[in-house]
């Protein structure tokens, strides 16, 4: 592989008693839109803000296009874009003041600049509000200029930080477009995020944090492949016997099975025709049955199978 | 990149109408209203009227009458006198027409007043030191004839304990020390807008200040130009609010326009400067700052006295160092130094001292925001 443009090695972060980063390594390569899943307060956010230079860390190192990152490297810190979890613009200007301004600060020449910040507006689709001033903007549409303020220069590689947080699913759907579209562009992306099904849809790599490690790393198919579960289908039952659920668990690949609110959880490891065999036993035995879902295993269950909690609620 | 920086800073801030408010229309109203207030005691307290006083003369006495005459004429006459029959001077003093009657029958003078006022006791301090030194002369006259001219000298010399001394500016105006406090409060604002400048550039205390932080911007020419985007709208409206005061309400500043904007341009720069200062210091939050900036900025007004008058005069006898170093008590003092005396080498020895302070404040503000990693955000 070619050289990383981001490489953390074995970073330590401690608030006092609390390690909020615990030994964390990353490599990061271009073209890559690497997600940072893990639940609130697993230390994505510190990792992000350690790697930017904002915040001190007690041990390790972070590199940035091969060079060490520090408060003061403009050459590195010019190449990138950073949109923060919170939104932070200027309210006292327009939604075109906003952009220019933040653009200007790492492009000089105006006519460069112009030509940037009308991509940026038009990227987000904010042209029929350039003249708004932030307080009059949506929660969605002022999102959106919080992307187009931290990517009108054009960042080599960008950081999204929870940039979906509080965000009407059709703005949600924009930014994720978006997302995928500077990606093809040429950009490479850091996406935190604690919502998986953002994750699996976008990136192309996974880092799973907990409690300040990483706990899994890999496409969404080899994390998938980490965990037993292959396959999850769930039956509602008219009737429920113990001598049913022993049946189940008796079928191939079945490694669990329970009743949950009347209906019948069952999970497979690996095998193919799973739902046949197990429709073709409720038949045989003559059990009514209601709906029938099949579900493949999610993140959730990668995060679930690893950490014993649920992604979500953690 | 400066201007870049520089023009965005100086249209947030003439765009936030909160600070807008504060630095600009609060002063102005405030302006206004110290203008309405004491309008009304120059009136009834400060801007002396002639007493109208009715004179009823039954037999002439032709010395009172030159004394009732030269004290009723020019620019600053004490009476106004109407020469009256008694009955339409009776009623014109029921009628509350004149403050007193004054009864002329040759030497014999009497006082007729309806009610007791500080008219009617000018009037009667009039008819007695009137009685008093005619009595002296004639006195005077009967046992030595030849030192009468000694004893008319003496009582003409005036005896003052107090020393003249000439003022350039010419307000005397007791009240004029309110508006000076009026502009040392709007020379303070400008504390707000330099700690508010570095909230915006510091990674732990804004979203904004992590975003900025990110940027491939120097911090020291982010913060310079914040900084003087800072000093220049505080200016700005500080100009406008010496203007309005000086051209609009008439305040006499006792002072030239120009030497007061310089001074006024002194406070605001130690103003944003210590406002900046303190907003560098430590890492507590911006509500905890502006507490303690406004703790410091108002104990150095009080001990200055900026809220009781002899504060200052207090300080200046025990502690006489600390007037010397209050940058409040240095504003104030030479506003006080332009009006009494026109400049001075106290006014230049105060300037400096503040000039010094702009830089200690900005330099160490500087320093404390160069380059860094916050421990938390």
């Amino acid at each position: 592989m070619s050289t990383p443009v981001v490489k953390i090695e074995n970073l330590v972060k401690r608030y006092k008693e609390l390690i909020a980063l615990d030994h964390f390594s990353l490599e990061i390569y271009e073209g890559e839109v690497f997600g940072l899943l893990g639940p609130n307060g697993s230390g994505k956010t510190t990792a992000i803000n350690c790697l930017l230079s904002l915040l001190s860390f007690d041990k390790g190192s972070v590199e940035i296009f091969g060079e060490e990152m520090s408060p003061d490297n403009y050459k590195v810190k010019s190449k990138i874009g950073v949109i923060m979890q919170n939104v932070a613009v200027i309210n006292e200007l327009t939604v075109y003041e906003n952009i220019d301004y933040f653009c200007g600060l790492y492009i000089k020449d105006k006519a460069e600049r112009k030509k940037c910040v009308e991509e940026a507006v038009e990227f987000v689709g904010l042209e029929d509000f350039v003249k708004f001033y932030p307080k009059k903007l949506s929660g969605g549409l002022l999102r959106r200029l919080n992307i187009a303020c931290g990517i009108a220069h054009k960042p080599k590689l960008i950081i999204f930080d929870e940039p979906t947080v509080a965000v009407d699913p059709q703005s949600r759907n924009k930014i994720l477009e978006g997302i995928q579209e500077l990606n093809r562009h040429g950009a490479t992306i850091i996406y935190t995020s604690h919502y998986m099904e953002e994750v699996e849809q976008i990136c192309t790599r996974i880092a799973i944090m907990d409690k300040g490690r990483q706990i899994a790393l890999g496409t969404t198919e080899e994390l998938k492949k980490q965990i037993k579960n292959t396959e999850k289908i769930t039956v509602e039952l008219m009737e429920q016997s113990a001598e049913l659920l022993e049946e189940i668990r008796a079928l191939p690949h079945v490694y669990e099975a329970e009743y949950i609110e009347g209906r019948a959880e069952v999970k497979f490891s690996g095998g193919k025709h799973n739902l046949i065999r197990l429709l073709t036993l409720l038949q045989q035995k003559d059990i009514r049955f209601g709906r029938v879902y099949s579900e493949l295993p999610t993140l959730n269950d990668v995060f679930l199978e690893i950490t014993g909690k649920q992604l979500r609620d953690s | 990149m400066f201007l870049h920086l520089l023009k965005y800073e100086l249209l947030t801030g003439l765009r936030n109408r909160q600070a807008m408010f504060w630095m600009l229309a609060f002063p102005i109203i405030l302006g206004t209203f110290f203008n309405i207030a004491f309008s009304g005691l120059y009136e009834s307290d400060e801007l002396f009227k002639e007493i109208p006083v009715a004179v009823c003369t039954e037999q002439e006495n032709a010395t009172f009458t030159e004394v009732m005459d030269s004290l009723s004429e020019g620019g600053d006459a004490l009476f106004a006198p109407e020469y009256l029959a008694e009955g339409k001077a009776m009623k014109k003093l029921e009628n509350g027409d004149v403050s007193g009657v004054i009864f002329v029958n040759g030497s014999d003078i009497r006082l007729s007043v309806k009610s007791e006022s500080t008219a009617a006791s000018i009037i009667r301090s009039l008819l007695d030191n009137y009685e008093v030194n005619v009595k002296v002369i004639t006195d005077a006259a009967n046992a030595d004839p030849q030192k009468l001219g000694q004893v008319i000298e003496a009582m003409s010399a005036e005896i003052s304990p107090v020393e003249a001394r000439q003022m350039s500016g010419d307000s005397a105006d007791p009240y004029v020390q309110y508006f000076y406090n009026l502009l040392a409060m709007n020379c303070l604002f400008g504390a707000l807008s330099g700690l508010g400048l570095v909230i915006s550039v510091q990674a732990n205390l804004s979203e904004l200040g992590a975003r900025k932080s990110v940027s491939p911007v120097h911090k020291l020419e982010s913060v310079t130009a914040a900084l003087t985007a800072a000093v220049i709208l505080n200016l700005i409206c500080s100009g406008v609010t010496l203007l309005y005061l000086t051209l609009a309400l008439k305040v006499d500043f006792g002072a030239p326009l120009p030497a007061l904007f310089g001074v006024t341009a002194v406070g605001v720069l130690v103003s944003a400067s210590m406002g900046f200062f303190i907003g560098a210091i430590g890492k507590m939050s911006e509500g905890m700052k502006i507490g303690i900036l406004i703790s410091v900025s108002m104990f150095f007004c009080f001990l200055s006295g900026l809220c009781v008058g002899n504060m200052y005069a207090l300080v200046e006898r025990y502690a006489p160092w600390f007037n010397r170093i209050n940058p409040a008590a240095l504003i104030s003092n030479s506003f006080l130094a332009l009006n009494i005396y026109g400049g001075s080498g106290r006014l230049t020895a105060n300037l400096l001292t503040l000039g010094g302070y702009a830089v200690i404040f900005t330099l160490g503000g500087y320093y404390l925001t160069r380059r860094r990693r916050y421990a938390s955000l």
